[in-house]
């Protein structure tokens, strides 16, 4: 990747675009969008391939920390053109590329991690993780001290944490 | 001060941006000389990060593809700065770039007279002179393999230089260009600054900057679009060698926002979706 040929970008769109593509739709809700930033996301990779640090993660936890910024940026863009969300577009269901079965395996560990968090823990994580609302308006929404919804946050990413290591999903 | 264990606790929201501006300066303080803690936020990043993993894929490869190609291959905008894109890359090309191209040469044709030896080899009589000699070429190849490999980085990373300029070129170009003079912040030593160009008709968006310290190792510059709307907005990613300078390409400002500024600061590699760390260079929007 680091030597910038086009192969390697299609390798990493195959790879990793439509995780991104989920990743960005579930924050910005609009599937144009979505594609938009996962390409941004794979291009800006693709041309800035000497910034990736090993030692800082996996390709793929480079890639969704890019994705997120990316997809919340856009979602902030979207609400300033006041444009209103598809929310309810149905998913496509174009068949997974070669090569992504470790993404489907790895998934349902992270499901199963998912599923073992109370409730309350797993909302206040995902209300932080998909959307761009501070921590205090995450507590005013929920309607529970600011304190609580940080206690929730940080007993669900411990669990998250321990149940992925336990699981060897990296 | 925050205590190591303090900063331990923090780890788990600073996974998913949940720390406080006070919060996340200690703790990137901390982590320069803890190994312990960078580690342990490593596998918290990891664990947010599968969070993204748990979702069923969305989109299309062929639809992300598409969009990938029109950039890959753009469409020429005119004749005239097809010229001059030859022109800018033949008067920016830097000294050495026929070095690597001259060891590409060098070592293929090497390679040809090694493989002529070797096939000498293979067809007479393999004693003990001829072993050696195989031996020794076996080590020439090896050695030849890994200054073609670098050769060829450096030649990808030329490409890649050439690119950044020859888009900085298209863009100041334009009849709607905007430039943003960013100004050097007490971090910056003097002399630092950059200039930010924009053409919303070309849809892009460079920075070219100058005097800045290198890139330290684990760090990333970025660029923030700085909106009334929104206030900071991730802009680019961008690295500094040992000359302080470089031209790279960012995304456009926010679509429909009044934008105030522009910024760049030292960030996390990987960037961030928030500002962090220090600011290194600042401009106001004219």
């Amino acid at each position: 990747m680091a030597a910038g040929d086009a192969d390697a970008l299609k390798a990493l769109n195959a790879r990793y675009g439509r995780m991104l593509t989920a990743l960005a739709r579930r924050i910005v809700g609009v599937d144009s969008d979505a594609e938009e930033v996962a390409a941004d996301v794979l291009w800006q990779a693709w041309r800035s391939a000497g910034a990736f640090d090993p030692s800082r993660g996996s390709v793929s936890v480079w890639l969704v920390t890019l994705g997120r910024s990316r997809a919340i940026d856009r979602l902030r863009a979207i609400r300033a053109r006041e444009i209103r969300p598809e929310l309810n577009d149905p998913p496509s269901t174009t068949p997974d590329p070669g090569g992504e079965i470790d993404v489907a395996k790895r998934a349902a560990r992270v499901r199963s991690a998912l599923s073992a968090l109370e409730t309350n823990e797993k909302t206040a994580l995902e209300m932080a993780y998909y959307s761009d609302l501070s921590q205090s308006e995450i507590a005013e929404k929920l309607g529970i001290p600011l304190g609580t919804v940080k206690t929730r946050m940080r007993s669900a990413m411990i669990k998250l944490r321990r149940a992925l290591a336990a699981g060897g999903a990296k | 001060m925050m205590e190591h264990e303090e900063i331990k606790a923090l780890l788990p929201l600073a996974a998913v941006d949940g720390l406080e501006a006070d919060e996340a300066r200690a703790l990137e303080e901390h982590l320069g000389g803890c190994a312990e803690c960078a580690a342990e936020l490593l596998e918290y990043r990891e664990a947010a990060a599968s969070l993204a993993m748990s979702l069923d894929p969305a989109g299309t490869e062929e639809r992300i593809w598409s969009r990938l190609e029109s950039r890959l291959h753009p469409p020429p905008s005119s004749t005239r700065i097809a010229t001059s894109d030859r022109e800018a890359k033949r008067a920016s090309r830097p000294a050495g770039f026929w070095r690597p191209a001259a060891i590409v040469m060098a070592a293929s044709a090497v390679a040809a007279a090694i493989y002529a030896a070797v096939l000498t080899v293979r067809f007479g009589v393999l004693d003990r002179q001829d072993a050696k000699l195989l031996a020794a070429t076996t080590r020439q190849i090896t050695q030849l393999q890994d200054a073609l490999a670098s050769a060829e980085g450096e030649v990808a990373t030329f490409h890649r230089v050439l690119d950044d300029r020859s888009k900085l070129d298209k863009i100041l170009m334009q009849p709607d260009l905007h430039l943003t003079r960013l100004e050097r912040m007490p971090a910056s030593p003097n002399g630092a600054g950059a200039i930010v160009a924009v053409s919303e008709a070309n849809h892009a968006a460079m920075i070219q900057v100058s005097g800045v310290p290198p890139t330290p190792k684990g760090k990333t510059y970025e660029l923030w679009w700085i909106t009334k709307e929104s206030g900071p907005v991730a802009a680019g990613l961008f690295q500094v060698g040992a000359n302080g300078s470089n031209a790279a390409p960012a995304s456009l400002p926010p679509t429909g926002q009044h934008l105030l500024s522009s910024a760049v600061t030292l960030e996390p590699a990987g960037g961030v979706s928030r500002p962090t760390g220090q600011i290194y260079l600042k401009g106001n929007r004219d």
